[in-house]
């Protein structure tokens, strides 16, 4: 007990998982890498592409890859995303398996309306689970947010564009926070799984999150001049 | 060194311009020569105005029109957004030469672009 105790007061800076004591030390925030360091290429095909003469990857050192990046058939950045957002205390395996049950069972449910369906509107029904999470994120992704300016002694909510990386983790939280309302008998894979073949067709409680943003962002459109 | 305007060394008469005591200009160059300086003072940029704020009431008005559905005003969201990238490659490259010293062929010189260039061309003395 006093080694565990010992471990957790000078981790500081680690978050240590002291539910099931493992050597394993996950870092919690801030690159130790060097700037000079550069990202890793992942994508095959940039990969196969020959090295020009003057490419910095020729002389500059780079980052190894992280746990969940591969160059594998299967790798999707906004899987990984999302499984490392839905994360709680390092528990990555938990969440792994929340997010494929999840996909299982949006596959079970799509099939289910496939064989139900007439012939006639049969190729109209996405099957494939992976199709139904990227077309959610794009339907939740909200185009402005708000942010407090002071202008005067005054703090105005000013809305404000947002960008492409931020937009895409508002909409991951709000899918993940909506998948979590629920009751206490239902379990996360069924209600996300609902969740995210709801916002694919545009309706559900994260689409309902996103309107509710933009209609707060209409509400004070007066300031839409105060940006900066 | 260049010639000194006779103009500004004739003692003039005291006008008053403010409530407050004004030094005459005579008196403010009686010691040193009226030569303009290498360096301008840093200023602050004056606030810009926000781009886009027209595409953006478009939307707004759209949304509003249509329930909020973002699907129905694929038309206005597209306008924004190409609006608000062009607008953020203008302030990029705006950026890229200020960090360089140069002046671009738009809008005003900033300050420190002044200086960057009085220090590799100053001002002759003789």
């Amino acid at each position: 007990m006093a080694g565990k105790a010992a471990l957790t007061n000078c981790c500081r800076i680690f978050h240590v998982n002291t539910r099931n004591i493992s050597p394993i030390v996950t870092q919690v925030r801030w690159s130790q890498y060097n700037p000079h360091y550069l990202e890793p290429t992942i994508d095959k095909t940039e990969l196969k592409k020959p090295l020009e003469e003057q490419d910095p990857r020729r002389f500059q050192p780079i980052k190894a890859i992280r746990s969940e990046q591969t160059v594998a058939l299967g790798y999707d950045f906004q899987r990984e995303k999302f499984i490392n957002i839905m994360m709680k205390q390092g528990n990555k395996r938990l969440s792994r398996e929340i997010f494929e049950k999840c996909l299982e069972n949006i596959k079970r449910i799509q099939l289910q309306k496939y064989h139900k369906s007439e012939e006639n509107e049969r190729s109209s029904i996405e099957l494939n689970p992976m199709n139904i999470f990227h077309q959610a994120i794009e339907n939740c992704r909200p185009l402005l947010k708000l942010t407090r300016i002071n202008k005067g002694g005054v703090a105005y909510q000013v809305p404000v564009p947002m960008t492409e990386k931020n937009s895409t983790f508002r909409a991951m939280k709000w899918m993940i926070e909506s998948a979590k309302a629920k009751d206490a008998n239902t379990r996360m894979y069924d209600q996300l799984a609902h969740e995210l073949i709801n916002a694919a067709n545009n309706t559900g409680k994260s689409i309902k999150k996103k309107q509710e943003l933009h209609k707060q962002c209409e509400s004070n459109k007066a300031y839409a001049h105060f940006r900066w | 060194m260049p010639s000194l305007t006779p103009p500004l060394l004739v003692k003039t008469k005291y006008v008053k311009i403010s409530k407050y005591f004004v030094p005459p200009l005579w008196k403010t160059f009686k010691d040193r020569p009226p030569v303009l300086k290498n360096n301008v003072s840093a200023k602050k940029e004056k606030s810009k105005v926000a781009p886009c704020v027209e595409e953006m009431s478009l939307m707004f008005s759209c949304w509003k029109n249509h329930d909020f559905e973002t699907k129905r005003c694929q038309k206005e969201i597209e306008a924004f957004n190409k609006c608000y990238s062009e607008a953020n490659l203008i302030q990029k490259e705006k950026l890229e030469l200020e960090a360089k010293g140069l002046i671009g062929t738009k809008g005003k010189a900033t300050s420190k672009q002044i200086n960057s260039l009085l220090a590799k061309y100053p001002t002759p003395t003789s």
